[in-house]
């Protein structure tokens, strides 16, 4: 019994990782709308819902944000700082998905206020259990932030 | 009568000469003119057919005789006998006088001798002295010499520290640097290695059926080397990041240590049958708990995995005081490992074994060595094969 809405926003600047990413949520046959943004500057135009993003039909806000860390331009940590800065936007739960396990990267992200840090498996069968898992705490277990109106 | 005034005037002229013999003739020739037609000669000896003498004594010896062929007056023999007596103290005189000027001149001789000998030895004692004075000088400018020596070598010194302090520093940003290259290539190296792992899974198990054998052969050979480069990176990273965050010293407990890693391998070591063992009081000791764990974590692994087949497993850690330190034992019963490989086997990657037989990059005793020597000690092996390997780790306090 699914405890909130699943829909995704995923920033990942890699595009192989994208399809990667996807394919996993595909295979693991999650019922899961996910959006993609392709760098820093496009994942705050898709939340802030600046320019094609203000149709929130077409692009609803996201109800889980995984946020890559490395991106040229406007990094995951800027972007993490501006939606937990941002009054209704700093409920939306953002779970980290980087290829660094760097300490000093851990202790910024959850210092802005990550809700959770994952390190993206080389192993694709992992990344595939790692999804399931995603979907299974953040949206069956865990219990959202009420939507505010 | 004019004798005694001739007599006079003769002894007179006699005792201003020097020559006894022109004296004893001048004597002779006067006193025979004085006492004319009297005539005298002189001789050394007695003359017998001399009718008078007189002899010439000074004391008790006889210097000869004046003789005369005729019997002189009496009064001739008294002036004669004074005139002799006279003559002898003139000669005595003389004599005297000859002997003081030899005991003079032998004198003269001694003293010139000695005086020679002294000033010879005061040539010497100068010549010394010069010498001595020169010898001074040669120490002095060698002292000095040497004092330049030392003053060069003290000044080498420092340079030569400055230049090992120099060096010193470059190797450690030299080291800094490599970790951080070799951190960052194995990071970076991530990304395209999911993808090529990634997609290899997918096809090597969705698509696999628009393979044939040999497709599907070789995709899982793709997909067999990706996981290895995995390891790979993965080893790579940890070994790199080793060290990178600043190390937390602090007493540690060795035994809580070692029990620690003993309890991840208990449940493996008693499946094997093996035995484990910790001899010794282990102190507490300087050092960080993270790279402790895995330096045992690693040892002991290796120890469970590089075992022999036909005899069970015995580990034993044994702990030494020493006196600038500790030594740490950390003994097994297995393959060993042969001399030629004891430095080897440190090395990054570095295996002995093929992978099938043993897993493993062998980056494992890398990691040990490097979380050694930041804990400021050493490590080595001594083995024998199939008999056993001990590795040993001092600590110096």
């Amino acid at each position: 019994m699914r405890n909130t809405q699943a829909q995704i926003l995923l920033v990942e600047d890699n595009p192989m990782d994208v399809i990667l990413t996807l394919d996993a949520f595909h295979e693991a046959k999650l019922n899961n709308n996910i959006n993609v943004a392709r760098d820093g500057e496009e994942a705050l135009d898709y939340i802030f819902g600046k320019g094609d993003f203000a149709n929130r039909i077409k692009f609803p806000m996201p109800s889980l944000i995984l946020l890559d860390l490395k991106m040229p331009g406007i990094d995951g940590f800027e972007v993490l700082r501006q939606i937990k800065n941002t009054e209704n936007l700093k409920r939306i739960p953002v779970i980290i998905l980087t290829s660094s396990k760097e300490e000093g990267d851990l202790a910024l992200s959850y210092d802005i206020g990550a809700n959770s840090y994952l390190v993206k498996p080389v192993n694709f069968n992992g990344f595939i259990d790692v999804v399931k898992k995603i979907d299974d705490y953040w949206f069956t277990l865990n219990i959202g932030a009420p939507i505010e109106k | 009568m004019n004798s005694l005034h001739d007599l006079f005037m003769l002894m007179f002229t006699l005792s201003q000469m020097q020559d006894k013999g022109k004296i004893m003739k001048l004597f002779q020739e006067s006193i025979t003119e004085l006492f004319n037609p009297m005539q005298f000669f002189y001789t050394e000896q007695k003359e017998i057919n001399a009718i008078y003498s007189e002899e010439i004594t000074i004391r008790n010896n006889s210097l000869g005789y004046i003789s005369s062929t005729t019997e002189p007056t009496p009064e001739t023999k008294s002036l004669l006998q004074n005139a002799i007596q006279m003559l002898a103290i003139l000669l005595d005189r003389l004599n005297i006088e000859d002997e003081l000027q030899e005991k003079a001149n032998t004198l003269e001789i001694v003293t010139q001798k000695q005086l020679s000998e002294i000033k010879n030895y005061i040539d010497e004692l100068e010549k010394a002295r010069l010498a001595s004075l020169n010898l001074i000088e040669d120490l002095k400018d060698e002292i000095s010499e040497r004092k330049k020596a030392e003053e060069k070598i003290i000044a080498l010194n420092q340079t030569l520290e400055h230049r090992v302090f120099e060096r010193t520093n470059q190797l450690q940003l030299a080291n800094k640097e490599l970790e951080s290259f070799s951190y960052s290539i194995s990071h970076d190296l991530r990304a395209p290695l999911r993808a090529i792992y990634g997609f290899s899974q997918i096809l090597a198990s969705r698509h696999r059926d628009s393979l044939n054998e040999e497709g599907q052969k070789y995709m899982d050979y793709v997909v067999d080397a990706s996981i290895r480069m995995e390891q790979l990176i993965n080893d790579l990273l940890n070994y790199s990041r080793l060290g990178r965050t600043s190390l937390s010293l602090r007493p540690i407990s060795l035994k809580e240590v070692i029990d620690s890693v003993y309890s991840d391998y208990k449940s493996d070591l008693e499946d094997l049958g093996g035995s484990f063992e910790m001899k010794n009081n282990f102190p507490s000791i300087e050092g960080d708990e993270s790279l402790l764990h895995q330096i045992f974590s690693n040892l002991i692994g290796n120890a469970i995995k590089y075992r022999r087949i036909d005899t069970p497993l015995e580990i034993q850690i044994q702990g030494e005081e020493l006196p600038d330190g500790y030594l740490l034992k950390v003994i097994d019963n297995g393959i060993g490992i042969a001399e030629n490989h004891y430095e080897k086997i440190f090395n990054v990657f570095q295996r002995l074994h093929n992978e099938k037989t043993y897993p493993g990059t062998g980056i494992g005793l890398a990691n040990v060595k490097k979380a050694v020597s930041l804990l400021g000690g050493m490590i080595y092996v001594e083995s024998k094969v199939n008999s056993g390997s001990t590795f040993f780790i001092k600590f110096t306090q």
